[in-house]
């Protein structure tokens, strides 16, 4: 499995840390800018990157990151320019990056050459929305022959026929999706995450974070008493969409992020 | 009235019109365009004849296209929908409760009507009418909106979302909701509710909330993409009412079973009254349920099967929404089928005058009919369908509705290349009063 998914992952769990990773749109605020986005939460101390691949119909997404989406595809971020943002995030920093996305741009570059351009270029897994289990085969087998990882997700509606066959296939990590509903911002979490995130940790090996949602400290230490992990998207990407100076928008992502990488670490 | 599911299935009739022409395999693809049915299949044997698909694989595939390209959520309700329909479809009582809101609410069977005047003008073929714009709510789309409707009350959900291009949807589906006291939100892009904006009333006499979508381009795959959206967040209580044989498996294929009635229908009309079966059956594709619905029931006769998609104002990108003139092999709303985009695979902007054909891809089972070389895909302009609109009201008095009105473009520009005793069934999948703002609106422009 990919060295770099256990090598950190594996050493922060030993010691009792829990993980937490962030959600970024590739081209967000610019192309460039969202290099420095990427190595500035890797400087902080955050565990993997989610690099979202832009797509014009993100309809598992809500309006932040469909926002973030049509700005990277305004800001010309094809799957050639995504890898070479990648390579350069990849030449400063060995922190897990996965690409996440959806299938089309990917079948339409081709799964075989698009997975081996993403190890190419340093990407560790691959997570695409609208790809269940079901129709993972080709994408799975692309990855495998290039030594990525496919990883995938699991939701409350998942019923446990479904998460045997997730947890056959799911390499690096599984993300549980903390509710029914889109990416975005909520106030609080559904009351019966804590069955759901053990159901799923019995299933699988890979550890289990916990997303779609969270935004504050208190989230993060709520989720990571119960899963692996936190997975912070949209509130990082709300801050990436403002418009204002680079180093003012970094100054916002710190003092979002750090207090609840304190919360994981804590936890 | 007969029961439309005793009417005959395909296979059934032999004999007719059997022809001496070169045999070919059926699914070899023509390698040429403007072909005649009479070279395609031999009427014979039944090894000799296309065989459709009567259900998608197990993957709910037709060929490679179609498939489950859904969010983990939607996985389990796409599962039990699939349960829930393959157990109603063969249930004695939901059939007749179908079958009866079909004989008694929407005035099945739907007429064919000789279109004798407008024939006469243009010489060649017969021209007939399968009168789908004479259904209670004035289109096509009811026949699948009460079909689903009645499998989400059997699944004891009670909340049902629906998307809409030009509203007919939309107007179905709030129909259905109506009738079987059912929770009701209609997703429509924000410039297809000022263009449609009679529909948009319609729909909330009928107790329907209408959500305009302000997202991309502001058309019917946006309010795809809202409508899935509102499924992924409300999925335990809430049913889909896709409105197209579109989308994952099974969408595609229970909406083609519940458009059908289309297709059997006119064939037993057809031979009843014209003693044969037509040369060629013609209907518009948007997502393309009209046009799967009347042609399934041909598919294994030696009938030249035509589907015309939306040509807007020309075939470059952003003006149309010809998906197998300027399309490609793409994953889409769930589903693996033609699609319009771009070299980085963006889904690109489409543009028709007509609402219900403007959208970006087609329902797989068509695509697969377009590779296998069984039905044969072109495309009518914007200014071609309006001219079809005028020139039907003027010479047979029926106003169709602008996505109809590409069929009815294609029957006018090739009638004469008909031999005068061969029957063109062109499928009217809806009536036109809902676009007259359009229409109106293209005059003055």
């Amino acid at each position: 499995m990919p060295d770099r998914f256990s090598s950190r992952f594996g050493g922060k769990l030993s010691s009792g840390q829990k993980l937490f990773i962030a959600y970024i749109g590739a081209g967000v605020p610019g192309r460039d800018e969202s290099v420095e986005v990427a190595l500035e939460l890797a400087r902080l101390g955050v565990d993997c990157i989610e690099f979202g691949i832009p797509f014009s119909d993100p309809y598992g997404d809500g309006a932040v990151n469909q926002a973030a989406a049509e700005r990277g595809i305004a800001n010309g971020v094809s799957l050639p320019v995504y890898f070479d943002l990648v390579r350069r995030i990849r030449a400063s920093t060995d922190i897990p990056l996965v690409a996440f996305g959806y299938s089309n741009p990917v079948w339409h570059y081709g799964v075989e050459r698009f997975a081996a351009d993403a190890a190419r270029a340093g990407i560790d897994a691959v997570l695409l929305v609208d790809i269940p289990v079901e129709e993972s085969d080709e994408l799975d087998a692309a990855c495998a022959r290039n030594g990525i990882a496919t990883t995938f997700l699991t939701a409350p509606t998942t019923p446990a026929s479904r998460l045997e066959a997730i947890a056959r296939r799911a390499r690096g990590f599984v993300y549980h999706v903390s509710r029914t509903g889109v990416t975005g911002e909520q106030a609080s979490l559904s009351g019966t995450l804590a069955d759901e995130v053990a159901h799923v940790k019995a299933a699988v090996v890979p550890p289990v974070v916990v997303g779609f949602g969270l935004n504050t400290p208190e989230q993060v230490t709520e989720v990571c008493r119960i899963a692996d992990g936190a997975v912070v998207g949209s509130a990082i990407v709300r801050r990436t969409l403002q418009d204002k100076p680079l180093p003012e928008i970094l100054a916002d992502i710190r003092e979002l992020v750090v207090p609840m990488l304190d919360a994981a670490r804590g936890a | 009235m007969r029961n439309p599911r005793y009417f005959s299935k395909p296979g059934e009739l032999g004999g007719q019109n059997a022809s001496n022409g070169p045999i070919r395999h059926p699914l070899s693809p023509f390698p040429e365009r403007g072909y005649l049915w009479s070279t395609m299949y031999e009427t014979g044997p039944e090894d000799r004849r296309f065989q459709p698909l009567n259900e998608p694989d197990e993957r709910g595939r037709f060929g490679e296209f179609g498939g489950r390209f859904a969010p983990e959520i939607l996985m389990p309700a796409l599962q039990e929908l699939e349960q829930a329909w393959r157990e109603a479809r063969v249930d004695p009582a939901f059939i007749a409760e179908y079958e009866g809101l079909l004989a008694d609410f929407v005035g099945r069977p739907s007429p064919v009507y000789e279109a004798k005047r407008l024939s006469r003008e243009l010489g060649g073929a017969r021209l007939v009418f399968k009168r789908e714009d004479l259904n209670h709510t004035g289109a096509h789309k009811i026949n699948n909106a009460l079909g689903q409707c009645l499998l989400v009350k059997r699944m004891g959900k009670h909340r049902v979302i629906a998307e809409t291009g030009a509203g007919q949807h939309g107007v179905a589906t709030a129909t259905a909701c109506a009738l079987l006291e059912l929770e009701c939100v209609i997703y429509m892009g924000r410039i297809d509710t000022e263009r449609q904006a009679v529909n948009v009333e319609r729909m909330k006499m009928l107790g329907a909330k209408v959500v305009p979508v302000d997202q991309g381009s502001k058309t019917l795959k946006d309010a795809v993409n809202e409508a899935m959206r509102d499924w992924v967040t409300n999925v335990r209580d809430t049913h889909y009412v896709l409105g197209t044989a579109y989308g994952p498996h099974p969408f595609p294929w229970m909406v083609r079973e519940l458009q059908r009635v289309i297709g059997r229908e006119a064939r037993a009309q057809i031979l009843s009254k014209f003693g044969k079966l037509p040369t060629a059956v013609v209907a518009c594709v948007g997502g393309g349920s009209n046009a799967i619905g009347v042609m399934w029931d041909f598919l294994s006769d030696p009938v030249r099967l035509v589907g015309v998609e939306a040509g807007g104002r020309r075939i470059a990108p952003g003006e149309h929404a010809a998906r197998f003139s300027g399309g490609s092999v793409g994953i889409f709303q769930g589903s693996r089928s033609y699609l319009l985009q771009d070299e980085d695979g963006q889904v690109l902007g489409t543009h028709s005058v007509s609402a219900g054909l403007d959208y970006a891809s087609v329902g797989a089972e068509h695509a697969w009919l377009h590779d296998v070389g069984r039905v044969e895909y072109t495309f009518a302009t914007d200014d071609q369908a309006l001219q079809a609109f005028h020139r039907l009201a003027r010479t047979e008095g029926i106003l169709p509705a602008l996505e109809s009105s590409h069929a009815v473009a294609w029957a006018i520009e090739h009638a004469a290349e008909f031999a005068p005793e061969d029957i063109l069934l062109v499928n009217l999948s809806g009536r036109g009063d809902k676009d007259l703002h359009t229409v109106m609106g293209a005059a003055r422009a």
